[in-house]
């Protein structure tokens, strides 16, 4: 496949197959990617408990741990139906200037809501504007949608301060709980089995990442940000699968010369951002010499394995990156930067999503003081190529650290 | 045209004796600059719907006007809104962006440049210039929508029944320009249409519209900051009008150089070309020596 005849962001996903062929570990992560959700709505066609959801972070164990597939709702924009935004500003009349995520997963709900399939719909703090408003939309189109809270933890915020949060926070994960069986009570044991197989798995993806400098083309930025900001998160439905696929491909960056040429000639970036469905993005970077290898998401901290399970889930919450305010992944950022020598910085996000952009511009400005260059990127999900100038800002931000 | 004609006097010695084509497809004209022994040969056509085929035209006009054929190139530099399809058969060449030619370009031109002004037909940029080396050191684009670009112009120039090159010589006879408070296209064209029912002058239209559209440069290089020497680029840098209210604007005079501008990516393109094969070689003579120290 010819770059050039790109249409869809499966044809990206087809094309880094092409691009990765000499490791079957990444084909496989990208074979994940591709058929998640189309094998997660078989899978409840076909009987398995699938629920929606954000399908990251804490709620991915205990969706597992209650015998259910989570499936991530935002993963929905590569299925590449242009129709779903003009459903959703036409049909349900949200503002063109709404978050394009939102906008993409509102329109595909909508072409399933007359169909058998996942009919369940998990929010996860009711932080998020746009995504109410989905949801509420979503609850009148006869989905069950359940919504949970999450209270953030300010800057300073410690102590018994800190342990009322986790409180009001395990609260809320029992709640979640009772939604997705009909009971209160969480099976510790199964949970436990969830938070070690993602403390594995956490643990596995760092010596990737480390490996990654070594090697740094090797998963190139598309798959990257697969395996890491979609897969680590959800398995893509196949925890088995998933954990196999980051087996193989640690034997195979282990088992690889290192190239100094290669080495010589990354320019090492790191990506602070969502996913995001422009995934030309990803393609622009790498051929522009880029490598992403340093991520805002990268496996910080660990899920707590010395307290209970549910509250380990709540403690991860609020010890993490996500923890609420910017300044809690601008240092993850910082550390990345340190770690990977980055010669820039790209902060990514969608168009419409005022949480994000504010949080781009404060990093922005903080990076730009200290020296570092970065490039702020708006993305959409609609499907399709990303506009020329996008491909320009990209690749002229490359050029000009290189 | 010789080239110490044009190129900045302390850059001259960094023009090596390479046959070298840069080539901008902009998304309303196409440029090529080629660099021949002391010379330097430019052509524009407008931009056609086929890159390739604007691209070929170029060239042809090239060596109809160099006497030098495609076997007597070294090397080609495509760059501009078009340059991501540009094939050149068996010549070595690569693609790069025009936000790195346009600095390149320009530090040829003048090479105390530290800002830059690139309006083109679809989005407008502000570069910041290592004056080193002509490298760029940041930069911003306004791509938002078509205001604050040539083609916002070229739209407005058509709503007053000018051409485009007239708009700014219009704009220049303006008593009080108009004040255009919509940057978006559309909306700018129902608020010139109510100027022009309320019998507002074809000149202060015209200058409100150059007025609107410094703003949005201005507020480019409000968060870049701007350093002189400034060098305005693009398709737009040869409308007079532009020329002056961006200066009013910014604040800053814009440099006089020897080559019309809308060369600048063109020429940034050729002079990386000639930087392409100069790398290579101190590649190929690197590995030479180290061969023989092996």
């Amino acid at each position: 496949m010819n770059p050039l005849d790109i249409q869809s962001q499966r044809d990206y996903i087809e094309y880094s197959k092409q691009v990765h062929g000499y490791s079957k570990a990444v084909g496989k992560i990208l074979d994940l990617s591709a058929s998640y959700i189309p094998d997660a709505e078989q899978a409840s066609l076909n009987g398995k408990k699938a629920i929606w959801c954000g399908g990251y972070g804490w709620e991915v164990p205990l969706v597992y741990a209650s015998d259910t597939v989570p499936v991530a709702f935002s993963e929905m924009g590569r299925l590449s139906d242009r129709e779903v935004m003009l459903i959703a500003e036409d049909y349900y009349q949200f503002p063109i200037e709404t978050c394009s995520m939102v906008k993409c997963t509102v329109g595909q709900w909508h072409l399933r809501k007359d169909k058998a399939g996942i009919k369940r719909i998990l929010g996860n703090s009711s932080a998020c504007e746009p995504y109410n408003l989905a949801w509420e939309v979503m609850k009148h189109e006869g989905f069950d949608v359940y919504n949970n809270d999450v209270v953030y933890r300010g800057p300073g915020v410690d102590g018994a301060r800190l342990e009322k949060l986790v409180d009001f926070f395990i609260k809320e994960i029992h709640g979640v709980a009772e939604w997705l069986t009909g009971s209160s009570k969480i099976d510790e044991e199964k949970l436990s089995f969830e938070l070690k197989r993602k403390n594995r798995l956490l643990d596995k993806m760092r010596k990737i990442l480390a490996l990654r400098l070594k090697h740094p083309f090797y998963v190139r930025s598309l798959a990257t940000i697969q395996m890491l900001n979609i897969g680590l998160n959800n398995y893509f439905g196949k925890p088995e699968e998933y954990e196999a696929a980051l087996d193989l491909l640690l034997e195979e960056l282990e088992n690889r010369p290192v190239n100094q040429e290669e080495l010589d000639a990354a320019i090492p970036l790191v990506w602070a951002g969502g996913t995001g469905q422009e995934f030309g993005i990803y393609e622009a970077i790498d051929q522009a010499g880029g490598a992403l290898l340093g991520l805002r998401s990268v496996p910080f901290k660990s899920y707590r394995e010395d307290v209970p399970p549910v509250e380990a889930l709540a403690r991860f919450v609020y010890d993490n990156q996500g923890a609420g305010a910017g300044v809690y992944a601008r240092n993850v950022i910082e550390l990345e930067l340190e770690k990977v020598k980055a010669k820039g910085l790209i902060l990514y996000g969608y168009i419409g999503c005022s949480f994000a952009s504010v949080d781009r511009e404060m990093w922005r400005n903080y990076f730009h003081k200290k020296g570092i260059p970065s490039i702020n990127l708006e993305g959409s999900f609609q499907t399709g190529a990303p506009s020329g100038q996008v491909l320009t800002r990209i690749k002229a931000f490359v050029e000009m650290l290189s | 045209m010789k080239i110490r004609d044009v190129i900045d006097s302390r850059r001259i010695s960094d023009i090596t004796s390479d046959r070298v084509i840069g080539i901008d497809i902009g998304s309303r004209t196409g440029k090529a600059v080629l660099l021949d022994s002391g010379k330097l040969y430019t052509a524009i056509i407008p931009s056609g719907v086929h890159n390739q085929e604007t691209a070929d035209k170029l060239v042809k006009h090239l060596f109809k006007i160099s006497g030098l054929t495609l076997d007597d190139i070294a090397y080609i530099v495509g760059t501009g809104y078009g340059r991501v399809a540009l094939e050149f058969g068996e010549v070595d060449n690569k693609i790069v962006t025009e936000i790195t030619c346009h600095a390149m370009g320009a530090h040829f031109l003048n090479s105390n440049v530290r800002s830059i002004v690139d309006i083109g037909g679809q989005d407008s940029k502000a570069i910041r210039v290592d004056p080193q080396n002509g490298k760029v050191v940041e930069f911003i684009m306004n791509d938002k929508c078509a205001a604050g670009t040539g083609r916002f112009l070229e739209k407005a120039a058509h709503m007053l029944d000018l051409t485009t090159e007239e708009l700014g010589d219009e704009s220049l006879k303006a008593t009080k320009p108009s004040d255009i408070s919509s940057q978006c296209v559309v909306f700018a064209e129902s608020e010139v249409i109510s100027l022009k029912a309320k019998n507002e002058t074809r000149a202060n239209i015209a200058a409100g519209i150059h007025v609107a559209t410094a703003r949005r440069v201005k507020n480019l290089f409000n968060r870049l900051g701007l350093e002189a020497d400034l060098v305005f680029t693009g398709g737009v840098s040869n409308n007079s009008g532009m020329r002056k209210v961006l200066e009013e604007t910014l604040g800053y005079k814009i440099s006089e150089v020897k080559l019309n501008t809308i060369y600048a990516g063109a020429l940034g393109a050729a002079v990386l070309a000639q930087k392409s094969l100069a790398s290579r070689a101190a590649l190929v003579e690197r590995e030479t020596l180290s061969a023989q120290a092996a």
